[in-house]
């Protein structure tokens, strides 16, 4: 048997979120309360048409024209207009019992309710749309601001014990030169440092896995120099990286770009470590740009093993980890890489190169500056 | 005998206070703790310290008014520790006043250097004459820049870039600031400029364009000279 796949599940919910879309759909129940309504409106109208006469019955039915606009949508509301306006000429307008009006005084009477009805009724539901409309929007609000204080206390709370655990390893190792058994104090103080930078980076795929899934990632576009983003992205891995040959090309004359600066760096970074954790440490990697097109290019390419024909997909799927269990970490990198890609309205996709290893492409469509084409003249 | 320095630290928890305490007191300094700001902005008026590292995050006022409150009064150099990622907080408060930030989990040396560097007083207030730092020198009564010896030409732009970083040499400078001070007021948002000039600089300045050891990029912040290995 077959799982189903993640998009068939998205189909599959669809319909019941537009159910819940109170302008584009309104459920049968409400046209039956509708026609109820009406039937209950013209009985009772019935039974007061000898205290009222038949022309303040308009102003009845048009009261629940207004009430039925408070508590339907448009399109009940709209029937509840057209019923009672034939009803008013059936049972009350003199010829009882017909369409058919006698007076040009009722007449003109009976086309202005029916205009003010129709009127009233489709006012009252628009007006209680965009207040639904608006309770909604104020809740994603509220609910994205509360997600965000959620993750600050996290974040917070995560991460300060691990501040503590590396900052006392380190304080543990300095101090331990001076003692007896400083070879082995040493290591086990930098064991801790080591895992403590391990939890951290743990900590820190799943607090940018959340932050995507939750949606508060929004790119905050700033002109970028290309070279110099690369170059922070093999700054932050440069342990991961651990003195490997890093083979960087990038033209001279690349423009700047338009993006988030912050956002990309961590692209490259989380694809630089995939790289790094995957293949030998005398393997160089590759990064290299280009502006091609109205769209930048940054890939970074690897002399390993290749991805398996059938997994690349799969391999930006969440937790994923491939056969290498070895490599390490929850499978979030490249999950995270592609999600801060998307954010920008990019691609990243995984291909094998000729003669052996991974590429890891991302296609950004970017505005690019011409500044630097001025500043080589001057 | 050495006076010592005093150094106060904000922060509402506990354990990095005193793992704070234990890497200040090993390099020379006194140290003393505040858990909220209002108990912090009370401490820097009794205890008058040299240095005072503030975290962002505190329980009663936000870290950044913190320092807005502070900079009214004093101009002690202030060290932002933060655990968030966002960059523009720190940026916030560096704009506000902060002379530069440690990102928890933080490294206890690059910590230390940090505020020795935040302490010591900007070339601008001692009115030195010439920066010298391994191969760098800068002459600013001249405006000669050389490299390992050799004079290095830079264009009056170019100049007055370097000149913002050299005058902070080992702190950050923010985007913003360096626009400021190079292009004035208007130019805040035209950070296509920066970016250029910094590549410029590189350039001419770096042995390694791949790998700048001098100017440092500060991913969203801005650029940091770095004193110890130029």
């Amino acid at each position: 048997m077959l799982e189903p796949s993640s998009s068939d599940r998205v189909a599959r919910r669809s319909p019941e979120f537009g159910g819940k879309d109170p302008v584009s759909y309104a459920p049968l129940k409400e046209y039956l309360v509708a026609v109820a309504g009406v039937g209950i409106l013209t009985t009772a109208c019935w039974l007061l048409k000898s205290l009222t006469g038949y022309g303040a019955i308009s102003l009845i039915y048009l009261l629940g024209v207004l009430l039925a606009g408070m508590v339907l949508n448009r399109g009940p509301v709209l029937l509840v207009a057209a019923l009672s306006a034939l009803s008013w000429n059936f049972l009350f307008i003199p010829p009882l019992f017909t369409f058919h009006i006698a007076k040009l005084e009722d007449a003109l009477t009976f086309a202005t309710y029916f205009i003010v009805a129709i009127t009233v009724g489709s006012l009252t539901a628009r007006l209680r749309a965009r207040e639904h409309l608006a309770a909604q929007v104020q809740l994603a609000h509220e609910s994205e601001r509360l997600r965000k204080t959620l993750l600050d206390c996290v974040s917070h709370e995560l991460k300060t014990p691990l501040a503590a655990m590396a900052a006392a390893s380190q304080e543990l190792s300095r101090l331990t030169a001076k003692s007896q058994n400083s070879q082995l104090l040493e290591e086990l103080a930098s064991e801790i440092h080591d895992a403590s930078r391990r939890l951290n980076r743990v900590v820190d795929n799943l607090l940018d896995m959340n932050r995507l899934e939750s949606g508060v990632i929004r790119p905050k576009r700033e002109w970028c120099d290309v070279r110099e983003l690369l170059q922070s992205a093999i700054d932050i891995e440069s342990e991961s990286i651990n003195n490997r040959e890093i083979r960087l090309h990038v033209p001279d004359d690349i423009p700047l770009a338009l993006l988030d600066h912050t956002l990309m760096v961590q692209a490259v970074a989380k694809l630089l470590a995939n790289a790094a954790s995957h293949t030998s440490s005398k393997l160089p990697i590759e990064i290299d740009a280009e502006y091609n097109n109205a769209e930048l290019l940054m890939s970074v390419s690897d002399r390993g093993p290749g991805i398996p024909s059938e997994g690349q997909e799969q391999l930006f799927e969440k937790f994923y980890r491939g056969d290498d269990r070895r490599a390490g970490g929850l499978g979030l990198g490249l999950s995270i890489a592609r999600g801060f890609v998307e954010a920008h309205g990019g691609k990243l996709t995984a291909e094998n190169r000729d003669g052996g290893g991974a590429r890891f492409i991302i296609r950004l469509p970017v505005r690019v500056s011409d500044v630097h084409a001025m500043e080589a003249v001057s | 005998m050495k006076q010592s320095r005093k150094a106060l630290i904000i922060d509402d928890e506990k354990q990095i206070r005193r793992l704070l305490r234990l890497a200040l007191e090993g390099a020379d300094h006194q140290v003393f703790e505040a858990e909220t700001g209002q108990a912090g902005l009370a401490e820097i008026v009794l205890r008058r310290p040299d240095v005072v590292l503030l975290d962002l995050g505190l329980p009663d006022m936000e870290g950044v008014k913190v320092l807005s409150r502070l900079r009214e009064w004093s101009d002690v150099p202030v060290l932002i520790l933060s655990v968030r990622d966002d960059a523009e907080d720190k940026v916030a408060a560096l704009d506000a006043g902060a002379d530069d930030y440690v990102t928890k989990p933080f490294d206890t040396a690059e910590l230390l250097a940090r505020v020795r560097v935040a302490q010591r007083r900007s070339l601008v207030e001692t009115g030195e004459p010439v920066f010298n730092s391994g191969l760098l020198c800068v002459d600013f009564a001249a405006r000669q820049v050389k490299l390992a010896g050799k004079e290095i030409k830079l264009t009056p732009t170019e100049y007055s870039l370097l000149k913002v970083l050299v005058q902070n040499a080992g702190k950050v400078v923010t985007h913003r600031q360096l626009l400021r001070t190079v292009w004035g007021e208007k130019a805040e948002s035209q950070g296509q400029y920066l970016r250029v000039y910094v590549t410029h600089l590189r350039k001419k300045l770096e042995a390694d364009g791949d790998a700048p050891q001098l100017i440092k990029t500060e991913v969203g912040i801005g650029y940091r000279l770095s004193a110890e290995s130029a």
